[in-house]
């Protein structure tokens, strides 16, 4: 959970951070893939359900080992042994042979890096972290064949994609398995991905009295109030979520960013 | 309209003096009425607790008195076989199915800590029936990958209770295998046995019918539809057979402490050969004698023993016999020892029931 007394700070190293890097012309950016407006229904609705999203883009794949270390290349700041306490954990990285090698495979998916990481390198692409909201959208659209319609059919092939995820040692390279209908890839079946305001639950209401956020994740709770309990994948990743704590990155956690139109 | 407010304000406001004038609230600098502490008895010590995979079992406690005892236990995610040549992904409590037996006495402490290793794809959490407070240790354990936390609980009620993950969707964490049993023994003990085995049954659900060969995912349609593929002890199908059937001798008594992780069958417990001379049901305090089949629902237990009187091979199924036959829910117990004519004198090899 991002904690308060470390906001402060690192809100102001932050915010500086998009200047060091952000380049006109960004290839990263460029190779983005445009998300149309639309709308998803989210495991808890009230209401009829849908919450709405703005046009945006996203990276087509997520960021790899090569990206990751062009960038802690390009700003020390970032580095295994130079990133802050307060942003980045003992497992920053902890993989990688050392500071400036990150080992074998290059084009897999780079993991065991904090929320603050992650979205300092997307900052520094000219882009941000995807909300839940436009990540859980963009995921909830099926391969092309598929029909958008059919949410037991998907729900399924999401739950079946989640179960294939290889595991940490046998993570392959970015755009091998799944691509959906826009074009996005490796959105179920390889990692988990940090998000702008993945603690959103945890802030929103009252804490760990959050009744919401209760019914979502622990026992009783299941299905009451979820109008389509279905989406076993969807639970899957929004417990995830709710577990994560934004300066401690994981062996399947990894991040793609997102840019304005 | 003004008079009745009137009246009301102050028929509340007299309720509330009287109720003060009468002692009934006690209430403290808060305001809050105080409840007083139950007495609790005193803590001696510290101790880590010895946790066991099944079949084994905790030693008895030799306690007179009560301790904080530490529980360290660990989810981990793990593929394994499910089947001759069928492999599928356990989710586990501390690495097998089902997960570590832990064993502590009535009163006492227990400093629970739950660790998540970092290989998980999932986050994990611990509800313990055996405990008084919310959701049994649940939120309070909630864990992503490579996290940990701990909590303490005090055992009020001496029992065999199931323990299993509850994080959503819960369903899909217990018919993986997040699931296993805690004994809280009561404070006078419980009577001695010559042999304690760990058997807990569970319902698996998976992708292709019963005996398809590979790695097998989880079904939610048929673990919807309530119908599983595979019913089994102890994690796997003939976890309990040839090799590995539990053994005992002629004349030992033997206590069988018996879980149903389900995620959705009520198990029809029953022992081919023998009768449960005592049997705890649900795992509470009560006991009964005589038994032959004791129903142990999803989610319960129930403590069982009996005399191994004479030799061969005893069998343990879930007599909702199909589950037995054909979908695995079948264990053995090697009786060795002399015959014993004078109880069963037969051509033991012929078999049947
Ligand atoms: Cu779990």
């Amino acid at each position: 959970m991002l904690r308060l007394a470390s906001s402060l700070p690192l809100v102001l190293l932050l915010a500086s951070t998009p200047a060091v890097g952000a380049q006109e012309g960004d290839s990263r950016q460029a190779a983005a893939v445009a998300v149309p407006a639309g709308s998803y229904r989210p495991l808890l609705v009230t209401g009829d359900g849908a919450v709405s999203v703005e046009p945006f883009r996203l990276d087509a794949m997520a960021v790899t080992r090569g990206d990751f270390l062009a960038f802690v290349a390009a700003h020390p700041e970032w580095r295994r042994n130079t990133a802050p306490e307060l942003f980045v954990d003992e497992g920053y990285l902890a993989g990688w042979p050392s500071d400036l090698d990150a080992g074998e495979g290059l084009d897999r998916p780079v993991t065991e890096v904090s929320w603050f990481a992650a979205r300092a390198f997307c900052a520094a692409h000219g882009g941000r972290l995807p909300t839940t909201d436009e990540w859980e959208y963009a995921a909830s659209l099926p391969e092309p064949g598929w029909d958008p319609a059919d949410r037991p059919a998907l729900h399924a092939r999401f739950l079946a994609l989640h179960q294939q995820r290889p595991g940490p040692d046998a993570l392959p390279a970015v755009g091998r398995t799944v691509r959906n209908q826009l074009g996005v890839w490796d959105l179920h079946g390889v990692i988990h991905e940090w998000t702008a305001d993945f603690n959103n639950q945890m802030l929103t209401g009252a804490g760990r009295d959050d009744r919401g956020l209760d019914r979502e994740l622990f026992c009783a709770a299941g299905s009451v109030g979820v109008p389509d309990p279905s989406d076993y994948a969807g639970f899957l990743r929004s417990a995830h979520r709710a577990s994560l704590d934004g300066s401690r990155g994981g062996l399947l956690l990894g991040f793609r960013c997102a840019y304005p139109t | 309209m003004k008079n009745t407010t009137f009246f009301g304000i102050t028929g509340a406001a007299l309720a509330i003096v009287l109720f003060a004038l009468l002692g009934l609230t006690r209430t403290t600098s808060t305001g809050l009425p105080s409840i007083p502490v139950p007495e609790l008895p005193e803590l001696r010590g510290e101790q880590t607790a010895v946790l066991t995979a099944a079949p084994l079992v905790p030693p008895a406690i030799d306690r007179d008195y009560a301790t904080r005892v530490k529980v360290e236990l660990e989810t981990v995610e793990v593929t394994k076989r499910l089947a001759d040549g069928v492999e599928y992904t356990f989710w586990t409590f501390g690495g097998s199915v089902p997960g570590s037996f832990i064993r502590v006495r009535e009163g006492d402490e227990v400093e629970f800590t739950l660790k998540n290793h970092p290989t998980s794809m999932a986050a994990h959490n611990i509800d313990l029936h055996a405990v008084t407070g919310p959701g049994g240790g649940a939120k309070s354990t909630f864990v992503g990958p490579n996290q940990e936390k701990t909590f303490s609980f005090r055992a009020l009620n001496p029992g065999l209770y199931v323990y299993h993950c509850a994080v959503a969707p819960v369903g899909m964490h217990i018919a993986n295998g997040m699931y296993g049993l805690i004994l809280v023994e009561p404070k006078e003990g419980l009577p001695e046995v010559d042999r304690e085995f760990y058997v807990m049954q569970g319902e698996f659900y998976t992708e292709g019918r019963h005996g398809e060969k590979g790695h097998q995912p989880f079904n939610y349609d048929k673990a919807v539809a309530e119908n599983p593929d595979y019913v089994v002890f102890n994690g796997s199908v003939g976890s309990l057979v040839g090799d590995n059937a539990l053994q005992a001798h002629v004349g030992e008594r033997i206590r069988l402490f018996v879980g149903n992780g389900g995620p959705n069958l009520v198990s029809s417990f029953h022992v081919i050969g023998e009768i449960f001379d005592n049997v705890y049901p649900e795992g509470g305090t009560t006991v009964n004698h005589n038994v032959q089949t004791t129903v142990i629902p999803a989610g319960g237990a129930a403590v069982t023993e009996f005399r191994a009187d004479v030799p061969g091979e005893l069998i343990m199924v879930d007599h909702a016999i199909f589950r037995a036959f054909d979908k695995g829910a079948l264990g053995m117990i090697d009786v060795m020892g002399p015959e014993m004519p004078v109880i069963f004198d037969g051509d033991a090899a012929a078999g049947g029931h």
